[in-house]
């Protein structure tokens, strides 16, 4: 079996690497944040050490009342407008996947328009200044309710379920809805997962939205929060400059960014094991008889 | 085939329809349709006594780049602030301060003033023009007239500004990036007093020659991506004197395409070319080149005077020890010295005023007690016990003071306030930065570009950047110095000189 | 059937389709009608006025114009020839590693960059690129060759983006692609296995096909986005010795637009790229039903 041996030591070896190309920057950027202040400078792009231990940075990060706060208003955000997503999201997928319905040509180029057309913000703030919706969690939550990108994916996703299994439930009867919820949905898991994290990382990651529609400080959500501390403000015009931010301590200025990424990011990295259970191989498995 | 007519029927219902709306979704109109009143002058209300105080406190609704009043230090402020109306001058009012989300202020001030919510007091830091184009920014100069402190500590450059853009109001100190450089490296050198004595461009040449090789720095200069930052340095040395100068005909050209500019770069190039001028200047940002000037790979770095310098010092200071005070230089001086022509069209930034506020007048009186010594007192200094403690009837500064305080309205050089001041506001290096700028001070004769000439003006000036780093880095060789003059005009440059001459032989 | 037929037929697929549809109506048909603001200028007192093609005719004008444009084409074409097979590479070499623990290792990290905000990979890439003290050329010292300055070269900035760009989402991307694999049935791999077929073979003949439906849906929507070719990178790589050649369509909407306050450009501007991507999407979704059977739905 030498053949096999050596083209699985080529496909790990590539994927090591790449590997390594995308992981290196990141422990780097780790390093730089747990680097103290008067070594911070010092560091360069491929320092995966720190020069000088230090958790100042996370301490200050850590410490500031609204942090918590940002999180927990990021997970409330994040869950419920995935939940949504998924929802509105599924049921267009089914009901244009794979029925021929009355119109659904003109919905389907409906949402193409809707795809490609980027109205723009004022458009878009006026809308949601006219729903009363400004200063609303509801307001980010319904903030692409439906990302047609990923209704297309999704679509796709549910047109690679055997035919076979649907005709057999419509035989024995079943109608859309359970055709929806008992068939589709449990064998598009490994989809739905996968368009759940993408929603998911796009509500926790949204910063611009949040930022234009949220303005009471404890609604904040926690990207906005952390954007705070690496704002350069323009020293001539503000007040308590960002050193009385920290309590007098100078902080690195690279050290803060570093560490407002980290903190962003570890959540997800702890989401993403939870999704790999769903991509598990034969999800088709015993559903259709050879 | 019913696809494709659906799609025909779906475009043309939605084209349809945008095209033919013209009634607009989007105000929720309760501000009145008069969009001139800006020209109007505001009646004169004996605005120079202090009204009696009313028995309801006026509400100004005020929005103020990172302002807000969850921070304790601004609560407080605005309180005293407050407090201090009252009591000195009779005005009874109440900031209501519109909380922003922050970041990016000049967008969601934009959202907010788009959607037709307008305080009575706006900061701005860009977007103003759109805004006073709408007649919704009051004209200052009738108020400025009247005013008891404020004409008094409007600086030149404010003055001519507020001429030709009466809406905004920013009373500081003029402040061009001035070049710092090691207090030690400096005395370090033989070449530093000479440039200190003279500084001439061959001066500096020899300065950053000998930094570098003395190998105290990498490299001598360094700036954050683009020219603007060295053109402080040397613009005028080499004949840079304003925006548009006269040419050998008498007719006016633009600064950029001139023999001058043509000398500037053989200098640029040179400096580059021998390592003195960072040769990855061109990916630096304002953290980076910052950062370059802390470690010490770059000896010469600009910075904006006042408040900046000293944060640099700081720095500088706590990274490299106490030695590693900074020093100013002077402008570089040839043809003529200087930090540049001053950009006298409007400013850049201030504090503008509702045209269709209820209470105009009243906000100018706040701003015009701020201008005043007991304004001045608590917008400069702070609040007693917590940035100065009194001793012998002098304000002396605590460490609060100088990590937390900034003025946020009015900073004339000339501090005047009712409690006389012991040291400065700012450390030394920084206060000479305030100061050396005012002994070079010239107006610029530069122009707002008309809209239709708005692309046309972002061409030339890539087709500048190009050509400009290219001789700099050496990928062209100067003689091409002409090319890039034509490419110049070719691109929409000879429209813009007629106009230019049109405006500014008038 | 008649359409009443029809209609009575598939009600319940009307009550499935009638919340998503009444979200698209209320958040974005009704916005895009706010799109007619490319045709006026916006007032924040009284009625906004209509000017008609005058902002399309700025932004047109200009000699730039033409060059932003090329560029966009350009720079959309090579991510889309390069940087579109590498998730898919990706995911189906995931996919033969048969040891969990590695191939967990891998797709957890393999997505992360695309985190990183354009400012950070900016930064990065900048150090990384680095003339004199960047890894890249100091590993292409080691074999020989000089040093070269990415960042600033014209000859290769282009290159750069489309690298950076993969470096970023190349492990994200593929995440759409392993979900599809998973439905593959491993019966037919073990078909294979016994007709004598290889790694290679399977990869190429069962993996690979199989995706087909999913790297046509993905394809053609990301043409839709043909014009857009990555605002926030262009705007964080950039620097002055490169405008000319990655100056894209955004860009110069940006500058153009903060001068006179943005809007009404770039709703323009988002008009002109919304009805590009149109054609190019339904353009290639009905060439390519035609050519494989596959489109977009």
């Amino acid at each position: 079996m030498k053949k096999l041996d050596i083209s699985k030591i080529v496909i790990y070896l590539i994927l090591f690497l790449f590997s390594l190309a995308v992981l290196i920057p990141i422990l780097n950027l780790l390093a730089i944040s747990l680097t103290d202040a008067s070594k911070a400078h010092l560091m360069n792009g491929l320092d995966i050490i720190p020069k000088q231990f230090s958790l100042a940075t996370y301490q200050v990060l850590l410490n500031n009342p609204l942090i918590t706060g940002g999180i927990l208003n990021s997970v409330w955000i994040t869950v419920a407008g995935t939940v949504l997503n998924l929802v509105l999201t599924s049921l267009a997928a089914y009901v244009v996947a794979r029925n021929n319905f009355y119109g659904k040509g003109a919905v389907v180029i409906f949402l193409i328009i809707i795809m490609v057309f980027e109205p723009g913000l004022i458009p878009e703030y006026l809308l949601v200044k006219e729903l009363n919706l400004l200063n609303t969690y509801t307001a980010l939550i319904l903030y692409k309710g439906v990302n047609v990108y990923y209704l297309f994916i999704m679509m796709r996703y549910f047109q690679d379920v055997p035919e076979e299994l649907l005709e057999a439930a419509k035989i024995d009867g079943a109608g859309h809805l359970r055709l929806y919820a008992q068939i589709m949905i449990p064998l598009s898991k490994a989809g739905l997962a996968t368009l759940g994290l993408f929603y998911g990382v796009f509500h926790w990651n949204e910063y611009f939205r949040s930022m234009i529609y949220i303005t009471a400080q404890e609604k904040w959500t926690l990207q906005v929060v952390l954007r705070q501390f690496v704002i350069r403000q323009d020293n001539t015009t503000i007040m308590g400059g960002y050193e009385n931010m920290f309590g007098g301590q100078m902080l690195d200025f690279a050290s803060l960014q570093a560490g407002t990424i980290i903190i962003a990011i570890v959540p997800l990295l702890l989401l993403y094991p939870f999704i790999l259970k769903y991509y598990t191989k034969g999800t088709m498995e015993g559903g259709v008889k050879d | 085939m019913k696809n494709v007519k659906s799609l025909i029927c779906l475009i043309a219902m939605i084209l349809v329809v945008t095209a033919c709306s013209s009634s607009n979704s989007g105000n929720s109109g309760t501000t009145t349709s008069n969009g001139n009143e800006a020209s109007k002058p505001a009646t004169t209300e004996g605005s120079k006594e202090t009204a009696a105080p009313s028995a309801d406190p006026i509400t100004i609704r005020t929005v103020i780049k990172d302002v807000s009043l969850s921070n304790p230090l601004y609560a407080q402020y605005f309180d005293a602030l407050e407090a201090a109306l009252l009591e000195d001058a009779g005005l009874n009012v109440n900031f209501e301060l519109v909380e922003m989300a922050q970041g990016s202020y000049a967008e969601n001030l934009n959202l907010l003033l788009l959607g037709g919510d307008v305080p009575d007091l706006i900061y701005f830091q860009g977007g103003d023009a759109s805004i006073a184009e709408q007649g919704l920014l009051e004209d200052l100069r009738p108020h400025i007239e009247n005013s008891k402190y404020i004409k008094n500590i409007m600086m030149e450059h404010n003055e001519k500004r507020m001429e030709s853009y009466p809406y905004l109001l920013w009373i500081k100190p003029y402040t061009p990036k001035v070049p710092v450089v090691r207090t030690d490296w400096l005395n370090d050198t033989t070449s530093g007093q000479a440039l200190l004595n003279d500084p001439t461009p061959d001066n500096y040449y020899n300065f950053l020659k000998e930094l570098v090789s003395s190998g105290k720095s990498k490299y001598g200069i360094t700036v954050a991506g683009d020219l603007a930052e060295i053109n402080f340095i040397f613009n005028e040395a080499f004949g840079i004197t304003s925006t548009w100068m006269k040419n050998s005909e008498g007719k006016y050209e633009y600064s950029l395409i001139s023999q001058a500019e043509k000398d500037k770069l053989t200098y640029y190039n040179k400096l580059y070319s021998e390592g003195l001028f960072d040769q990855e200047y061109l990916t630096k940002q304002w953290d980076t080149k910052e950062d370059a000037f802390y470690k010490g790979d770059a000896a010469l770095v600009t910075g904006t005077a006042g408040k900046v310098i000293d944060l640099y010092e700081s720095r500088m200071v706590e990274l490299n020890g106490e030695t590693a005070t900074l020093t100013a230089l002077p402008p570089a001086k040839g043809v003529s010295q200087g930090f540049g022509a001053v950009d006298v069209t409007k400013e850049s930034r201030g504090f503008a005023i509702s045209s269709i506020s209820e209470n105009k007048d009243v906000v100018f009186q706040v701003l015009d007690y701020l201008a005043s010594p007991e304004g001045q007192t608590l917008d400069r200094l702070g609040f007693e016990g917590q940035h100065y403690n009194l001793e012998n009837g002098k304000a002396v500064f605590t460490d609060a003071f100088y990590s937390e305080w900034i003025a946020s309205f009015w900073e004339p050089v000339e501090l005047n306030t009712t409690i006389p001041v012991e040291g400065a506001l700012l450390g030394a290096t920084a206060q000479t930065t305030l100061e050396m700028p005012t002994q070079y001070f010239k107006e610029d004769n530069n122009f707002i570009i008309p809209e239709q000439y708005v692309a046309t003006w972002d061409a030339l000036t890539n087709v500048y950047k190009e050509y400009a780093t290219d001789f700099i880095t050496g990928k062209k060789p100067l003689s091409d110095f002409s090319k890039f003059v034509d490419a110049w005009y070719a691109n929409g440059g000879q429209d813009i000189t007629n106009y230019a001459n049109e405006l500014l032989n008038k | 059937m008649t359409v009443l037929r029809k209609l009575r037929h598939d009600w319940i697929l009307y009550i499935m389709l009638a919340p998503p549809l009444a979200y698209f109506v209320i958040f974005h048909l009704i916005p895009i009608f706010g799109m007619r603001l490319a045709f006026q200028d916006y007032r924040i007192v009284g009625d906004n006025v209509w000017v008609g093609f005058k902002h399309f005719d700025v932004l047109f004008s200009s000699p730039a114009f033409f060059t932003v444009i090329k560029n966009t084409l350009i720079i959309s074409t090579m991510k889309m020839v390069f940087g579109f097979p590498v998730p898919i590479i990706l995911a189906i070499l995931v996919n033969e590693v048969a040891n969990r623990f590695y191939r967990k290792y891998v797709q957890s990290i393999i997505y992360l960059p695309h985190f990183l905000s354009w400012v950070v990979i900016a930064g990065i890439w900048i150090g990384l690129l680095n003339p004199s003290e960047g890894a890249i050329n100091l590993i292409s010292n080691i074999f020989g060759a000089s040093s070269i300055d990415y960042m600033t070269s014209k000859d290769h900035i282009r290159w750069v983006f489309v690298v950076s760009e993969i470096w970023r989402s190349a492990g994200w991307d593929s995440i759409i692609y392993l979900a599809a694999i998973m439905k593959i049935s491993p019966g037919l791999y073990e078909a294979a296995k016994i007709d004598g077929a290889n790694r290679l073979q399977s990869m190429l003949y069962i993996t690979l096909p199989q995706l087909y439906g999913t790297i046509v849906t993905v394809f053609i929507l990301n043409l839709g986005f043909f014009m857009s070719a990555g605002f926030d990178q262009v705007f964080n790589m950039m620097n002055d010795s490169v405008i000319s050649v990655v100056d894209i369509l955004d860009t110069y909407v940006y500058r153009i637009g903060i001068v006179n306050g943005q809007f009404a450009y770039s709703t323009a501007a988002s008009l002109f790229k919304g009805v590009i991507g149109i054609f190019l999407i339904l353009g290639t979704h009905f060439t390519s039903k035609k050519v494989t059977g596959n489109g977009l739905w």
